[in-house]
């Protein structure tokens, strides 16, 4: 199988799969912080946003821990 | 109420707290979990029992579950009550025990029994929301722990998982803004249930991120507990409970209204 720095294809595509959406993750906090700020959401409605996104970000993390777990 | 008693008022006033501000009601109520160990760690022991029946029935008797769950919430408020009424007797320098729990539980009052019915209403309404979910994203049936995680946690070719993830964030968002300061707020003064949802509304609207850091510490915490076979809430919960009456003292000023006693 052809490896790259001792790699497979798989697993490279993996690391750019976790990493990109880790990082996809931390720019998505960018971007409802920012719409927070220009629709005026309030300090209420940013907490009910910034809620909902760290939900979302804690299930994508329990979906990777189980997946783990499960050796899936 | 009686008659004679002031009208509540329309908006209690809410104060802003430093970010860390959270840790310190953790401490705080540590310190009151050591003074009271006896009467905080019934109640603990009483949400470990009710949280291992209801995993009984989950494996065992499924179709009772959201029933027994619901009741579980419906009591929930007024069980936090002999939490709040140890802390509140120790900071007026009080003796406190187990006499003072039955006592705050038996005055159970009318907007706690509501508080308790609209958190039973927001448990059916999620578990509704659940089930439409799954019936109209998963095609194959769902018999199971392992077909739950097979096709609802990686539900592959479908925005399933995400969708309810982000709902149960959503309706959670709520419910913590709605319930985080009530309870203790109900138990200590005379006023409505209305008024002291609104309360702790604008406390969390005064307080974004220092309430998120107080719903982190209580969701890691109720994650803890859970991977101890719900061992964790013997401590976790008159900790935390504890903690909620320092978080109400912090942030809301109830002061104009009657103490309800």
């Amino acid at each position: 199988m052809n490896t790259v720095f001792g790699y497979t294809e798989a697993q490279i595509a993996e690391f750019g799969v976790t990493f990109g959406v880790g990082g996809f993750i931390l720019f998505m906090l960018f971007v409802i912080g920012s719409i927070a700020k220009e629709s005026k959401a309030g300090k209420f409605g940013t907490f009910i946003l910034f809620f909902v996104l760290a939900f979302g970000i804690l299930g994508f993390v329990a979906k990777n821990v189980i997946q783990w777990i499960m050796k899936i | 109420m009686p008659p004679e008693a002031p009208s509540p008022a329309e908006e209690i006033p809410v104060r802003e707290v430093p970010l860390m501000r959270p840790v310190e009601w953790v401490h705080a109520g540590m310190r009151d979990f050591a003074r009271n160990t006896g009467p905080s760690v019934m109640h603990g022991l009483m949400v470990v029992l009710g949280g291992w029946i209801i995993s009984l029935l989950a494996f065992a008797w499924w179709p009772v579950l959201p029933g027994a769950f619901s009741g579980f919430v419906l009591v929930g408020p007024i069980l936090c009550t002999g939490l709040y009424e140890l802390s509140r007797r120790r900071e007026r320098g009080e003796s406190a025990g187990f006499a003072d729990v039955f006592a705050a539980w038996r005055r159970g009052t009318k907007p706690l029994v509501w508080l308790g019915l609209g958190l039973t209403f927001a448990g059916t309404a999620w578990v509704l929301v659940s089930a439409l979910l799954v019936a109209v994203f998963v095609k194959a049936p769902i018999t199971g722990a392992e077909a739950f995680v097979r096709h609802v946690v990686f539900s592959e070719g479908s925005n399933l998982y995400l969708v309810w993830v982000m709902a149960g964030g959503f309706g959670a968002s709520l419910v913590f803004a709605a319930t985080v300061v009530s309870a203790p707020l109900l138990l200590d003064r005379d006023t409505d249930l209305g008024t002291a949802v609104w309360a702790s509304i604008r406390a969390v609207g005064a307080n974004p991120v220092a309430m998120g850091v107080w719903a982190t510490i209580i969701m890691v915490a109720t994650a803890f507990s859970m991977a101890t076979a719900m061992l964790g809430f013997i401590v976790t919960i008159p900790v935390i409970g504890h903690a909620t009456w320092h978080a109400y003292r912090d942030t809301v000023d109830a002061s104009a209204l009657p103490v309800r006693e």
